[in-house]
């Protein structure tokens, strides 16, 4: 039951237009699910970790009491958007142009 | 040094099954893509106009 329910997430945001990878690691930055090729999928899970690590500690740093909960990063062709949490890592990434 | 050797090694399938299987994975699962998928409805794109601008100035 439950995997059917994450399988149903995953293809929800899988199928959105404007998506074009959807990856999640856990916070060693390993890959659990993913629809990008293993090439790209590694390159992704390990710089996206290494940048989600900076903030994390960047905002604990500001003030201890706080904690990252939503990252966006817009470039000039995609936008990422990496929800955090204590072992996972759900990393989206959107090409905004096709709005 | 640890977290290093750990990411060189992919995951094996039983312990990615018990993962997805597990409930704080589905509980984690439900809350980010909600988040996410919100962020995706927002139709206004907030760089749009200035890129263009930047883009005629080059």
């Amino acid at each position: 039951m439950s995997e059917v329910e994450v399988e149903e997430h995953f293809k929800r945001l899988t199928n959105n237009k404007y998506v074009e990878g959807v990856l999640i690691v856990n916070e060693d930055g390993q890959t659990i699910k993913s629809n990008l090729d293993p090439t790209l999928n590694k390159k992704y899970s390990d710089l996206i970790t290494k940048l989600v690590d900076h903030a994390t500690t960047c905002v604990k740093e500001m003030d201890e009491t706080n904690d990252l909960s939503f990252l966006r990063v817009r470039t000039k062709k995609h936008e990422i958007m990496i929800v955090p949490d204590k072992e996972y890592l759900l990393i989206v990434i959107q090409n905004p142009e096709k709005k | 040094e640890k977290k290093k050797m750990q990411q060189l090694k992919d995951i094996s399938e039983d312990d990615r099954k018990k993962i997805i299987s597990s409930n704080e994975f589905v509980e984690f699962i439900d809350h980010s893509t909600k988040i996410v998928e919100r962020a995706l409805n927002e139709n206004y794109d907030y760089m749009k106009d200035y890129s263009i601008i930047k883009d005629n100035e080059n």
